[in-house]
């Protein structure tokens, strides 16, 4: 896709990718230029400054803490991890009880414009970014910030079964900030929503053929490459013996042609099938964005609730080995866990609680705890309708402890989970060397009810103090 | 059973209270699902709410209330009184954190329990012969909620005809098997108030009951009235506010009844007010007839919050959001700070001891925060003596959490009702 970034360049994926956006791309910078290579070699003085965060408490990655530890900073990336890091005399210090990753919300509608987001028109290559609301809702970003949430996966198109492609968002307190869009293409989103079984299971397999039509997309433009590549080859080889015997085939030429004239025949040309350049398939934008998803390019995200459309899908997901679904809300999939383990399908659960039946099934706050225990890999996201839920995620997942998921897993699920799953692990999720400095210092344990934020950092940079609300 | 209307009579007399006839109606139908229990029970509910003047029997004694409905002497608060009837057991709850009425949590507090009440709760000796249950984790008294929505079976709910019913009870809708009240009690309340349906001016008599058992705690805690746009209606008067405020003006002077009780404080006073405009309506009312009460679901009532605390009303809120809006979070902090005794709504249970956690989290007090889903609850509920505190003589209705309550990361691991173990729990 368009959107895959090299780990060290997430200024130059963002850059790059806004160039795309018309609106966005007054001020960014050529992707192409390799902009970390030249700051590496650049003079000391041009150096981004360092900050330091001294932790009681690091949680690295959920699971992997270190006590008294001391998190280096070197611009937007953190640049050492450990106890006994050496801080530079003079570098900016800040000390918090605990430290650790920003929160990832996997399924929210901050940051979008709200006629985009019930949008029914959207098409498999309808990008979210397109419908981002730069100026909006800074209130709503703001609560989010304060609970700790510092990236969103945002969906435009939701009246729509394809919704399109998600935006990951970091959230900025001004979300024109060029590095804000972390990736403009995270995922392609879809949904199996209704009252009527039947419908939901034909709008599956509606998908899925879609996903068929995709593929078949992709190998059409694989086989152009390949014709291509073979006739340019034997375009070559011909030339190549025509310069070689010239003078013959001319004279061979000339032969032909006086014996036709001689004859009173017309001199027909030989012809070669070389001379038949292979057609290009007509470029489609959609099947593009399909077929990345058909072969595990870009992951699927799937909002679906009930048990007749979670087996049609499972049943039928062999046919698509490549595909990386992530099942969005299964709210009935406790009656399917084990299926969805063996199929190591990726689920976003919203952990609250919804009406029994209907299009949504039953949502209990024991779902997350029920399909971690099956072995299924569970994220937590805020049901991507009311950009004023993100704000109340972490406390959700907090709830989703009380009914039995361990708090490690609910913070993964809140971080480095969905960071996977959408292919932003190489910049966001934990506190490593390497990553973007996306990173919560709070005053205790990140799911206690009574932890305050005292600084939000995203990509190095303060976007929150508590003292200064 | 007749024993038992006998005791039930002795009991309330003593409490002078205007129901005392009632006693044979509730004991007579003893078909019904309220009277499945024992007579320990009908006992119970004429001897607390309806006298709120006083202790009840329920509340005040260490004894036991034997089969034949005879209160025994009191005596040493764990001496058996030598009945007929098996032996009474003891039963105690060692529990890491004990939280007391005082706001003090106590480490391995010891909660002494017999025949469905607390005899002993603090840093008191197990005693001998008693059933022990260790806790690790903390142990409250059972969630109070001060007003629930939708515990009634639904037609309860609606009632749109009799815009004025002082005399109703809504208690006689109660229905113990309701499957919400499980879901209830399994989120560690323990004790909720059922009120009349917010579509009637006056809806009656609100009633507090059990989650578990059936037990009814109260059949008349408050006169209940709607001050709320759903009470006005087009199809019958009153049609207006001010019809509705003209019609209160001339009942709240009637010299005997209902409102009379209300005015003399024999009977609680529970009043719906969702708008701002409609708390101001509520307090002046309140303010020329000398009434005072608790004020049900006005979420921005911390507007008026020191208006509410001279009246001396109470106020119950509906479910705030787990991250409130800046200003309902400004309303709230402002009626914490006019300390105005404050309890929340109960409709999703899996949210009731949330409203506390965000009430701690927008600045509350943990006592507060904690008081406001028990005492505090309790005694909006007007059932504070006898429910919402580990304390002696009061009912031994408490929660086993797995951690602090007002951590959401919290689990519920038992709760008990009356001593009964009623979910949870290994024993």
């Amino acid at each position: 896709m368009r959107s895959i970034a090299t780990p060290l360049a997430p200024l130059v994926v963002a850059a790059g990718l806004f160039a795309a956006t018309p609106v966005l791309s007054a001020s960014a910078v050529d992707p192409l230029e390799p902009t970390f290579a030249q700051e590496e070699e650049a003079a000391p003085a041009e150096e981004p400054a360092l900050l330091a965060i001294r932790a009681a408490r690091l949680i690295v990655a959920p699971g992997r803490e270190i006590e008294n530890a001391i998190v280096l900073v070197r611009g937007d990336v953190i640049q050492a991890v450990g106890a006994d890091v050496a801080i530079p005399e003079g570098t900016e210090t800040v000390d918090a009880p605990v430290v650790c990753a920003g929160f990832v919300d996997a399924w929210s509608a901050l940051g979008l414009d709200r006629g985009s987001l019930f949008d029914r028109s959207t098409r498999p290559s309808t990008s979210s970014v397109d419908g981002l609301e730069v100026y909006g809702d800074d209130y709503l970003r703001d609560a989010a910030l304060q609970a700790g949430v510092t990236t969103v996966r945002s969906q435009i198109g939701l009246a729509g079964n394809v919704h399109g492609t998600s935006v990951a968002l970091r959230l900025f307190p001004d979300l024109s900030d060029e590095r804000a869009v972390l990736d403009p293409d995270a995922a392609l989103a879809m949904q199996v929503l209704g009252n009527d079984a039947l419908d939901r299971i034909g709008n599956v397999d509606r998908l899925l053929g879609q996903l068929e039509s995709g593929a078949a997309y992709l190998k059409a433009q694989r086989k152009y490459a390949a014709d291509l590549a073979e006739w340019e080859k034997k375009i070559a080889e011909l030339e190549e013996e025509l310069e070689k015997d010239f003078k013959k085939k001319k004279k061979d030429r000339d032969k032909e042609v006086a014996e036709a004239e001689e004859e009173g025949k017309e001199y027909k040309e030989e012809r070669y099938k070389e001379d038949k350049k292979p057609r290009a398939p007509r470029f489609d934008a959609d099947s593009e964005v399909l077929g990345a998803v058909a072969e595990g390019e870009l992951p699927l995200i799937l909002e679906l609730h009930r048990i007749p459309e979670m087996r049609t899908l499972l049943r039928r997901l062999p046919e698509f080995g490549r595909v990386r679904p992530i099942l969005a809300g299964v709210s009935d999939a406790r009656f399917v866990a084990d299926e969805l383990a063996a199929a190591g399908v990726v689920v976003i659960v919203n952990p609250t609680t919804q009406g029994e039946g209907g299009a949504f099934g039953s949502n209990h706050l024991e779902l997350a705890a029920d399909l971690d225990e099956a072995g299924v890999e569970v994220l937590f996201g805020s049901g991507g309708r009311d950009a004023s839920a993100t704000a109340a995620l972490p406390l959700l997942a907090a709830r989703a402890v009380a009914h039995g998921l361990s708090p490690e897993k609910a913070l993964y699920a809140l971080t480095l989970g969905p960071a996977r799953a959408l292919d932003l692990a190489d910049r966001i999720g934990s506190v490593e060397v390497g990553k973007q400095a996306d990173l919560l210092l709070l005053s205790g344990d990140p799911l206690s009810a009574t932890t305050r934020v005292q600084h939000v950092l995203i990509a190095g940079e303060k976007v929150l103090s508590a003292d200064a609300r | 059973m007749l024993s038992t209307i006998l005791a039930v009579t002795l009991a309330t007399a003593a409490c002078a209270t205007p129901f005392t006839g009632e006693s044979s109606i509730d004991a007579s139908t003893a078909q019904g699902p309220l009277a499945t229990h024992d007579a320990r029970v009908a006992t119970v509910q004429l001897t607390t709410g309806d006298c709120s003047s006083d202790f009840g029997v329920s509340t005040d004694i260490g004894g036991s209330w034997t089969p034949d409905g005879r209160v025994p002497e009191s005596g040493s608060a764990l001496a058996t009184d030598g009945v007929e009837a098996a032996p009474a057991q003891l039963l105690a709850i060692v529990a890491d954190q004990l939280h007391l009425p005082d706001g003090a949590t106590v480490k391995d507090g010891v909660l002494v329990v017999r025949d469905g009440v607390i005899v002993a709760a603090g840093e008191v000796d197990v005693p001998e012969g008693a059933r022990v249950v260790r806790h690790d984790g903390h142990v409250t008294a059972g969630l109070v909620a001060p007003y629930s929505a939708g515990y009634l079976p639904s037609d309860e709910s609606n009632e749109n005809t009799r815009p004025f019913l002082p005399d109703g009870r809504v208690v006689y809708g109660f229905d113990p098997e309701l499957p919400r009240l499980a879901d209830a009690l399994e989120q560690g309340v323990t004790t909720i108030v059922l009120p009349p349906a917010v579509s009637q001016v006056v809806g009656g008599r609100t009633g507090v009951v059990k989650t578990y058992g059936g037990h009814v705690v109260s059949r008349g805690a408050h006169l209940a009235l709607s001050m709320g746009s759903q009470a006005a209606n087009v199809t019958r008067a009153p049609t207006s506010y001010g019809g509705m405020v003209r019609a209160l003006d001339g009942l709240f002077t009637e010299p005997q009844g209902a409102y009379a009780e209300v005015a003399s404080g024999n009977l609680g006073l529970m009043t719906y007010v969702s708008e701002r405009h409609e708390v101001d309506r509520a307090l002046r009312l309140f303010a020329r007839h000398g009434l005072k009460g608790a004020l049900v679901g006005p979420s921005l009532a911390g507007e008026l919050a020191e208006r509410i605390a001279e009246s001396g009303c109470s106020v119950v809120l509906p479910t705030p959001d787990l991250v409130p809006n800046e200003r309902e979070r400004d309303a709230m902090v402002a009626l914490f700070e006019a300390k105005v005794a404050f309890g929340f709504w109960l409709n999703d249970p899996s949210r009731y001891r949330s409203s506390a956690i965000t009430a701690l989290r927008a600045g509350a007090t943990r006592d507060d925060a904690l008081n406001s889903i028990t005492s505090t609850a309790a005694k909006i509920a007007r059932v504070g003596t006898s429910v919402g505190q580990l304390a002696r003589g009061f009912d031994a209705d408490f929660v086993l959490w797995s951690g602090d309550p007002l951590e959401f990361t919290t689990t519920v691991e038992a709760v008990y009702v009356r001593g009964e173990l009623a979910f949870g729990g290994d024993q």
